[in-house]
């Protein structure tokens, strides 16, 4: 009977040492070319905030549209949200001329955590597109 | 004599002292393409900051290096703001060359110290290329003396190598 009880306090254990390891883990990424830039009111305890979602087409299974977001926060021209929003739809907006030059432009790396919210910002020049991903990445680590 | 000499000597090291409380140890100049610009928020002293990272493509070595501000506000009122904005800019801008027309834009030289972060930010103009002119002008040599200063169109001459390929002229001249 005491060897019952132990055996699931000690799988709880290993339960808690492994989440802190979990949440150490290097943050998801989501990249491609920015194609789509939303803006939305939400109530956040009694306040309103915007909350800026970007969507782009996933470099890892092109033609697959993939949403990440902001924490939301005030747009402004004097808050980091409202210069991510502008220049994410600079992003949207920039011509990619990879099918017809093999250059692309206007591609995004987008650090995200398990629920999806932005934590890094990589805005990609021109000619970086999903192929140097890789090295985006690599910078970081 | 001996007196003089050392009043010399205590008024040089004394310069050496203010000059160097002044000005930021700059370890080097790297010049590239602009590939990337990052933000990321950051908390120092229990404050939330913008991060500023720039990734360039070194004209000397042909590598991805990446470079970062001091965390600050990113605001239309501040540089950080400012340097944000037209870093992104420059990323975007496109490179593409033919003989016929040269088309160059987007590269700078960073100054960075010691632990890569920037002192200075240089924004090299259209058709220059790893701190040459394409369109006809003389290569740059980083002996040459003066450097382009942050706010004034760049005169003189970056601390990069020369692009080793020689300028494209425009309008055919290779």
């Amino acid at each position: 009977m005491k060897i019952h009880i132990q055996v699931p306090m000690a799988l709880m254990a290993l339960a808690a040492m492994a989440v802190p390891t979990f949440a150490q883990q290097p943050p998801a990424h989501v990249a491609g070319k920015v194609v789509a830039v939303a803006h939305e009111k939400v109530n956040v305890n009694n306040t309103w905030l915007d909350k800026i979602s970007v969507t782009v087409d996933n470099c890892q299974a092109r033609g697959t549209l993939q949403t990440v977001h902001y924490l939301p926060a005030t747009v402004s021209d004097r808050t980091a949200l409202g210069h991510l929003y502008e220049q994410d739809l600079h992003s949207a907006r920039t011509a990619n001329m990879e099918r017809q030059q093999q250059q692309p432009n206007g591609f995004g790396v987008f650090w995200v955590d398990a629920q999806g919210r932005v934590l890094r910002t990589g805005l990609l020049g021109h000619p970086v597109g999903c192929g140097d991903v890789p090295r985006v990445l690599s910078q970081f680590k | 004599m001996r007196k003089a000499a050392f009043s010399l000597a205590g008024m040089a090291l004394l310069c050496g002292v203010i000059a160097g409380m002044a000005l930021p140890a700059i370890a080097r100049d790297v010049t590239g393409k602009v590939t990337a610009v990052y933000h990321e928020p950051v908390v120092v002293n229990n404050k939330t900051l913008d991060k500023v990272s720039v990734s360039v493509n070194n004209c000397a070595t042909g590598q991805w290096e990446t470079f970062a501000y001091s965390p600050g506000s990113v605001s239309d009122d501040n540089s950080l703001g400012f340097l944000f904005n037209d870093l992104a800019n420059a990323a975007r801008s496109m490179v593409t060359k033919n003989q016929y027309m040269n088309s160059v834009s987007g590269h700078v030289t960073l100054a960075v110290n010691e632990q890569n972060m920037i002192q200075r930010t240089t924004f090299w103009g259209y058709n220059w290329e790893c701190g040459r002119d394409l369109d006809g002008g003389a290569p740059m040599s980083p002996a040459s003396g003066a450097k382009p200063s942050t706010t004034t169109p760049p005169t003189g001459k970056p601390a990069a190598t020369p692009n080793p390929l020689g300028g494209l002229r425009k309008f055919g001249g290779f």
